[in-house]
């Protein structure tokens, strides 16, 4: 998948994965990378600066907490302002995809 | 399920977060989170939770396999590069490209000197002494560090496939071209007086006339210093480029000497002859001193490869 279009929605991508349950950088990964289902595949240490540009603007928070593993990990939670941003950049997207995809069944008729 | 990494691997994992520092105050957290990632990561591998991509496998195979161009080395090392091109054709080919820039440099040097009048004066047949000499000496560098690099890539460059005569006609054609090729002459009678006049002219003719055969002789002595690098390979560009620098600098001089021997004026030949005589002795120098220069800078190149390669 082009990856400027991927680039453009990793913040909405946490942010989704975040709204179903906090979580730390490792499983972010791999859930995202099950969720993609092969369409793409993420550039782990990437993530890191799409998270704490998350956290600056304070749509997350951090809590340094056990893992089911036993090992510390720092767990980040999904905050009020968090999920407003998901619910507001989700309706972007699906506006920005539906002119998308009728544009290119116009291009296709 | 493995618990902790090995101290190897957790040392190897920790030198790893260090290496991306973002600020002082930030850095200990940051590169805890970052450690912490990465071990989940290397133990999910270790468990076999973690699948092996392709791309991963591939990662995994040039670890192993090591570095291709040291390998490359290596292999070169065992093969003999008659497998490749040949010393003969080597040279033959090295004696064509030095002798068709030099004919090209001469002709180019000549025209300027003909269609524009102020590069007759001292300065601008200084210049074009310098075109015709360091100009040439590293256009041939260039062009066998082209067909080399054209080798190293897989191709097939013109002097591995051509016949035996047609690197005998070709010489014989372009030694007589040069024999006919102008010589770039100033329009100045005053030269040598301004020369005597100068010590900054004469120096710097003095640094031409040694630098573009040293150059030129380090780029056949490049050339030819192929794996299996061997002295005597090294050691027969450096001959052979003496005796083809001195037979095409002085086939004017033969051809001369042939004709006064040949005819019935009585001018004296042996003059030229002494000429000839230095100037063999000249190229033995330069080809010396060639050799002492290649052998330095290759020991230096080599001594700085292995130390980037024990950085690394």
């Amino acid at each position: 998948m082009n990856k400027e279009l991927v680039g453009a929605s990793t913040g909405l991508l946490v942010l989704g994965v975040l709204a179903k349950s906090a979580s730390y950088g490792y499983e972010i990964v791999r859930s995202l990378n099950a969720e993609a289902e092969g369409v793409f595949l993420w550039q782990e240490g990437t993530l890191y600066p799409v998270l704490h540009k998350l956290e600056k603007a304070k749509l997350v928070r951090t809590q340094w907490q056990q893992a089911d593993t036993g090992r510390r990990r720092k767990y980040y939670y999904i905050t009020a302002e968090g999920r407003e941003a998901l619910a507001e950049r989700t309706k972007e997207w699906n506006a920005f995809s539906q002119m998308v995809l009728r544009l290119g069944e116009m291009h296709n008729d | 399920m493995t618990d902790r990494l090995s101290p190897d691997a957790s040392t190897a994992v920790r030198a790893l977060c260090k290496k991306i520092s973002v600020a002082h105050h930030l850095d200990a957290e940051i590169q805890e989170e970052l450690y912490d990632h990465m071990e989940d990561k290397l133990i999910a591998y270790l468990d076999g939770e973690e699948a092996l991509t392709e791309e991963d496998a591939l990662i995994l195979v040039r670890e192993h396999f090591g570095d291709p161009a040291a390998i490359k080395g290596l292999l070169q090392d065992v093969h003999a590069y008659e497998a490749d091109v040949s010393l003969a054709r080597r040279l033959a080919a090295a004696l064509i490209a030095t002798t068709g820039i030099s004919v090209v440099c001469l002709c180019l040097a000549s025209a300027v000197l003909l269609l524009w009048p102020p590069a007759r004066g001292l300065t601008g047949f200084l210049a074009m002494y310098a075109a015709t000499g360091v100009l040439s000496a590293l256009v041939s560098w260039l062009l066998l560090w082209y067909w080399q690099r054209r080798l190293d890539t897989g191709h097939t460059p013109w002097f591995i496939t051509r016949r035996p005569a047609y690197f005998v006609g070709s010489i014989v054609i372009l030694l007589i071209l040069q024999s006919f090729a102008p010589i770039p002459q100033p329009h100045i009678s005053s030269a040598p007086a301004a020369l005597a006049r100068s010590a900054d002219l004469s120096r710097l003719i003095l640094i031409v006339t040694v630098v573009s055969p040293v150059l030129n002789c380090m780029a056949w002595l490049w050339w030819c210093d192929r794996p299996p690098r061997k002295v005597r390979a090294v050691a027969g560009a450096a001959g052979l480029w003496i005796i083809w620098m001195w037979l095409s600098s002085s086939v004017r001089d033969i051809r001369r000497i042939v004709l006064i021997l040949y005819s019935s004026n009585a001018t004296p030949w042996p003059p030229i002859a002494k000429g000839l005589g230095f100037s063999f002795l000249f190229l033995v120098i330069y080809a010396l001193v060639a050799f002492a220069v290649y052998g330095m800078a290759r020991h230096a190149a080599i001594g700085f490869m292995r130390w980037a390669g024990a950085r690394r």
